[in-house]
């Protein structure tokens, strides 16, 4: 998950802006899909943490 | 069905059609919805197939104490006898086997078929999904929900394995069918998960045909997988959860649903129309065609030793064919059989006779001029016009809503198994794209892939395990 957060923050990276980040309307129709299936890739096994930490 | 003495309803028509081949392990029994509930409640780690079969055996015992008060012996007899089998919706087709099922199995009602994009590039982890591919698609096969605690009996605070949808819902004869895109092997120039020079030959780039109007999201992809199902549920449910599974390592480029099946792929089923309300799939290959599946299917083996793997295998062409239906609308009967080169009602040759009857393409009318049209759909299709090859297709109608301009977006979503798409396809879409005036002029095709569909599974393999090797 570690490997995958990185990634994740790593392509939200090169959309900084200033001290933010472009706005969603500025990407491209492939940028939203790469970060859509990044966030999907965390999504899918953290959505698992609650029970691996409290089981 | 016949002779079922206390109106059970739950046979889904088609299901009991006469003369089902023998991988299709049908089986019956009470399905009521009702029952299967009330069974739910009392036993909530019955898997689905275990539920029918339980709801089965209640609901028969239940029967026969009534049938035994006022239906007499035979009633009884009968009861008792089908209580041992379970449910008629129920059909499983088994998912493993020396070819992949969903090919040659008599083609389901409902299509849910999608392609996806590898965004792994690590070798192991696309191993591992295809293992837990195999896994899930099995037991989905069987009727059962996917992972080890299923949909309702996990931990209470981790999202369930499974879905869920399917639950209560029989097998519907589901099969998935995985077949490997060229963008498996390769993708930017760069050679994918250590597969060097092991793209097979007839997994080719396709040509550009004349009229394509192919939307990059309706086309390509890495993996597709066919879930074809008598309930759309069953199928939908299916793709979910492959699609879930594999997060991370897979994403969905494109899907497609098909309401109807277009073609028959065994001589049991009545020949489908599609959506311009004509026979489809007349003179498709069957299953029981043994000797011509293995000329026109199966890729045989002896070929390379790079392409061993797909002995046993196929290719698979899907086409999403967009029909401008509203023109065809406003076409004549005669035009709309001239165009096709069959009947509308019976779906006969323009030459005579009735639907299965051999066409006479040298027949002439009364003005000189061939009475099956040199333009139509038909002659350029025939096997006779294309150096023998045929196809076993497996299309399925489609609509995905409307077009904004008031016109449905509808069409033809084809499928077909070839040996090779070199020679059992492209000149034959190259005549047709050219020549055919119902391509020309009421088709368009939107959509385009073409995968290498490896041999089946054994008990304890995974899809595609030869190429790994």
């Amino acid at each position: 998950m570690d490997e995958k957060f990185a990634a994740l923050q790593a392509e939200l990276k090169k959309h900084a802006k200033g001290d933010g980040f472009a706005y969603y309307n500025e990407l491209s129709p492939e940028q939203v899909q790469g970060l859509a299936s990044l966030v999907d890739s965390l999504g899918e096994p953290l959505s698992k943490l609650t029970s691996a930490v409290v089981l | 069905m016949s002779g079922c003495p206390f109106g059970h309803t739950g046979d889904a028509a088609g299901v009991e059609r006469s003369g089902e081949p023998n991988d299709v392990v049908t089986s019956r029994g009470a399905s009521d919805g009702g029952t299967a509930a009330t069974a739910e409640t009392v036993t909530p780690r019955m898997s689905r197939r275990g539920l029918l079969s339980l709801a089965g055996v209640g609901g028969a015992v239940a029967v026969a104490g009534l049938a035994a008060g006022f239906l007499g012996h035979d009633a009884v007899t009968a009861t008792a006898a089908s209580a041992s089998v379970p449910a008629a919706g129920e059909a499983v087709v088994p998912f493993f086997g020396d070819h992949q099922a969903g090919i040659t199995t008599p083609a389901q009602d409902r299509l849910h078929m999608a392609a996806f994009d590898v965004t792994t590039e690590d070798r192991k982890e696309l191993i591992k999904l295809l293992k837990d591919w195999t896994a899930a698609a099995q037991a989905m096969a069987a009727g059962d929900p996917t992972g080890k605690t299923g949909a309702v009996d996990g931990p209470y605070d981790a999202p369930p394995e499974d879905t869920g949808e399917a639950l209560d819902l029989a097998a519907s004869k589901l099969t998935l069918t995985f077949g490997f895109g060229a963008g498996l092997f390769e993708k930017d120039g760069k050679v994918r998960f250590g597969l060097d020079g092991r793209r097979p030959e007839a997994l080719i780039d396709l040509p550009h045909f004349p009229g394509d109007d192919l939307q990059p999201g309706r086309t390509g992809g890495d993996i597709v997988v066919q879930a074809c199902a008598d309930d759309p549920q069953v199928a939908v449910h299916a793709i979910r959860n492959l699609a879930r599974i594999g997060f991370g390592k897979v994403r969905v480029r494109w899907s497609q649903l098909g309401f109807g099946r277009t073609s028959s792929t065994s001589r049991a089923q009545v020949t489908p129309r599609n959506l311009f309300g004509f026979k489809d799939g007349t003179n498709n290959l069957k299953v029981e065609d043994n000797a011509l599946l293995d000329e026109h299917v199966w890729v045989a083996p002896g070929g390379p030793a790079s392409e061993q793997w797909m002995a046993g295998g196929s290719y698979l062409v899907a086409r999403r064919i967009q029909m401008h239906i509203e023109i065809w609308d406003r076409t004549s009967l005669r035009e709309q059989e001239g165009l096709i080169g069959r009947t509308k009602g019976v779906g006969a040759p323009l030459s005579g006779g009735d639907e299965f009857s051999t066409p006479d393409f040298a027949m002439a009318g009364r003005n000189g001029e061939p009475l099956i049209p040199m333009d139509s759909h038909m002659r350029l299709a025939h096997p006779d016009q294309n150096n023998g090859v045929r196809m076993l297709r497996r299309g399925y109608n489609f609509t995905d809503g409307s077009d904004g301009l008031g016109h449905l977006d509808a069409g033809l979503f084809f499928i077909a198994f070839v040996k090779d798409p070199r020679t059992h396809y492209v000149p034959m879409q190259l005549a047709m794209a050219k020549g055919d005036t119902l391509s020309v002029e009421y088709l368009k095709h939107t959509g385009s892939g073409l995968f290498a569909v490896p041999p089946g599974v054994q008990a304890g393999g995974f899809i595609g395990e030869g190429l790994f090797a």
